[in-house]
């Protein structure tokens, strides 16, 4: 895997994890990598993968089944989808904006192109 | 398990020394052997032909036996034990020999057991079966014993062609058995000190240290005995035989001195 | 699990390599160690293993002072150096000769790291090359199990494959109750592989800090303009690459080199910012 420079790379291992659910390679009740195999598949420290672990444990994205591991649960996908909708208000929506903003795109105009992109790629 | 010593790690090491210095063993015995043979060959080959016709005398031929033992003997011992710690001289291999896992004094006693044990023997052995089997090749050309008669009228059997190990030696010279081991002792310590050419250094710092207390010695005598007049008494230094037992006990006291010291730096050797 | 205390240390009377240092390194961790030329990183370790002997202070490893060299800590320590010798005989018998001394050692273990690190095990030891050897080295350390591995340079001399080999390795081996140390200049090669940082500068410690903590205090990122609140900024392109101290608290991502710059530039303004001392003082 590619790391990117600039994020911090358990939150790219997050993303990671996030894209096998959203994608479904990863399905519920499946067992998750345990933290060490993760590692050694990505080259990084198990300590770092436990930190995303952590994370994605807390936003109730994983569960932590006591002496067995991680697991995917029933509400993954949904909690996930939150995750990343908070991940995008908070940072890809600004930069959108500015690049709108500065280009001097109207509403009217990202409208029509947002239904034209809706049709074309999910219909 | 004890950090001091421990009979399975010292046999583990003895096992694992051999894979580093059981090449430069086996090299040196071999050439060693090699230049012993070549010795009687050489002696044995130019005088073939007296041997054929004037076979019971010619053993003087064999003269040769005790200067080149000495010698050789020596020189083997000197050269393995300054070669048995030799890689600590190199950075590279210093590193893996400290950092395994067996005790100093462990180390240090396998080295003894590498030049002084198996040196010394398979020295002895190796000289004792060239020996054995030229002279078993020689006594075949003819009798090996011969009768004559004293100056009291007994008939005596004299052996000529003897073997070396049956000699007998004059009383002094097992006064020197601890020759080897002194130097043994020295050379492990140059091979520890000196981090390259090792054996020539020893043998050099040797030379000096001898040459200077040789010097010493003959002064003192001189400036002690001179204007003065020797007297035989019948003292306890008129034996020449409590002089060599002297010496003898200050060459052990030496070996065990320059063991101690040796092991001390190997202990404290840094990379 | 390593402590050092005072610990001064020079190879000739009037050049110091170290002064009053202290460090502690606890297990459970990956450390990188960082310093300029000369800043004596092959020289700690050597410290740390007991190869060497300090002028004064406390070096202390599982209770041990490694300077005495008992087997029952030696058979703890893998040390990898950089240069290294092995001897002209096959992975076998090197393996009987040595591998008894490891109480751990583990065959099995061994042995799937030398087919990951696709070492060719028929050939004499002393015949492979450079990074073969350097892989067979390291693949002995990992599987004689000590809690402690010292490597130094561990990548130098691998090729590409093999140092994703080697991160791969390297992630799998950390456990608990073990310790490792790699001295590095290629930091880019073990990036994501540590999770705490050593820094060495005028004969100390300039910096002894777990990955997480320095990001918490610390900022990394790339700017177009410098702001005020800028520590340390380097021309990219495009940009600046900046550290900022975390007010915002960001998550971004340790970018080694910059650090190491900026640390060797104003110690002080980078390292009072890390709170260092709740970290490297034993609790």
């Amino acid at each position: 895997m590619e790391f990117n420079a600039n994020k911090a790379i358990y939150l790219q291992i997050a993303e990671y994890v996030c894209d096998h659910i959203l994608m479904e390679t990863w399905k519920t009740n499946d067992k998750l990598p345990s933290v060490r195999e993760l590692a050694v598949q990505l080259e990084v420290n198990p300590n770092t993968v436990m930190r995303t672990y952590d994370m994605l444990q807390q936003k109730e994205i994983i569960a932590n089944k006591r002496g067995i591991g991680f697991f995917l649960t029933g509400d993954s996908v949904r909690n996930v989808k939150s995750y990343r909708k908070t991940v995008f208000l908070e940072e890809d929506l600004p930069l959108f904006f500015r690049n709108i903003y500065l280009l001097e795109i109207g509403l009217t105009e990202l409208e029509q192109r947002y239904r034209q992109f809706v049709e074309q790629n999910f219909n | 398990m004890s950090d001091l010593f421990n009979t399975t790690r010292f046999f583990a090491l003895i096992r694992r020394q051999w894979v580093g210095f059981g090449r430069i063993y086996l090299m040196s015995i071999g050439v060693i052997a090699g230049v012993i043979f070549c010795f009687y060959a050489f002696n044995v080959g130019t005088n073939y032909d007296h041997l054929q016709h004037d076979f019971a005398n010619v053993y003087s031929i064999l003269n040769f036996r005790s200067p080149l033992f000495c010698v050789l003997g020596l020189f083997f011992v000197t050269v393995i034990s300054s070669s048995y710690f030799a890689d600590l001289g190199r950075k590279t291999k210093a590193i893996f020999e400290l950092m395994i896992p067996a005790s100093q004094l462990e180390k240090f006693l396998v080295g003894i057991f590498y030049t002084v044990i198996i040196g010394i023997s398979s020295y002895l052995l190796i000289y004792y079966l060239i020996d054995l089997a030229f002279i078993s090749y020689l006594r075949g050309f003819g009798p090996s014993v011969r009768t004559e008669v004293n100056e009291l009228g007994e008939q005596v059997t004299v052996e000529f062609w003897q073997y070396f190990f049956s000699v007998d030696y004059p009383s002094g010279a097992y006064y020197a058995c601890f020759l080897p081991v002194v130097l043994n002792a020295i050379f492990l310590l140059g091979g520890i000190v000196f981090k390259s050419y090792q054996y020539i250094k020893t043998a050099i710092s040797l030379l000096l240290y001898c040459v200077v207390w040789m010097s010493f010695f003959v002064y003192l005598m001189k400036t002690q005995t001179e204007n003065t007049v020797g007297r035989m008494d019948d003292n306890y230094w008129s034996d020449s035989n409590h002089i060599f037992g002297l010496i003898t006990m200050t060459g052990i006291a030496l070996t065990l001195i320059f063991w101690g010291i040796a092991f001390l730096r190997l202990k404290e050797k840094e990379i | 699990m390593i402590t050092i205390q005072n610990l001064n240390f020079s190879y000739s009377k009037s050049r110091p390599l170290f002064l009053q240092m202290d460090l502690t390194l606890k297990q459970g961790h990956i450390y990188g160690l960082l310093g300029k030329n000369g800043a004596g990183k092959s020289t700690l370790l050597k410290n740390i293993a007991g190869l060497v002997y300090p002028v004064s202070g406390m070096v202390e490893v599982l209770g041990h002072n490694p300077t005495r060299r008992e087997p029952s800590l030696l058979r703890e320590i893998s040390f990898i150096p950089e240069e290294f010798y092995l001897p002209a005989v096959k992975s076998e018998q090197f393996l009987k000769a040595n591998a008894g001394f490891y109480p751990n050692f583990d065959r099995e273990h061994f042995y799937r790291l030398i087919k990951e690190f696709e070492i060719p095990v028929e050939q004499k030891l002393a015949e492979m090359s450079y990074g073969q050897k350097k892989k067979y080295i390291i693949s002995f350390g990992l599987a004689s199990n000590t809690k402690i591995i010292i490597m130094d340079e561990p990548t130098n001399g691998l090729d590409i494959p093999s140092k994703a080999q080697f991160r791969k390795i390297m992630a799998s081996a950390i456990t608990d109750d073990r310790c490792v140390i790699i001295s590095t200049h290629q930091v880019r090669d073990l990036d994501n592989l540590i999770d705490a940082v050593i820094l060495l500068d005028e004969h100390k410690v300039a910096l002894n800090a777990p990955v997480n903590l320095i990001t918490d205090k610390l900022c990394f990122k790339k700017m177009k303009e410098l702001s005020f609140d800028v520590l340390h900024a380097e021309e990219a392109l495009g940009g600046f690459n900046v550290i900022l101290p975390n007010t915002l608290a960001e998550d971004s991502k340790l970018d080694l080199e910059l650090l190491f710059n900026a640390v060797l530039q104003q110690k002080e303004k980078i390292t009072n910012l890390i709170k260092v001392d709740e970290y490297v003082r034993p609790v």
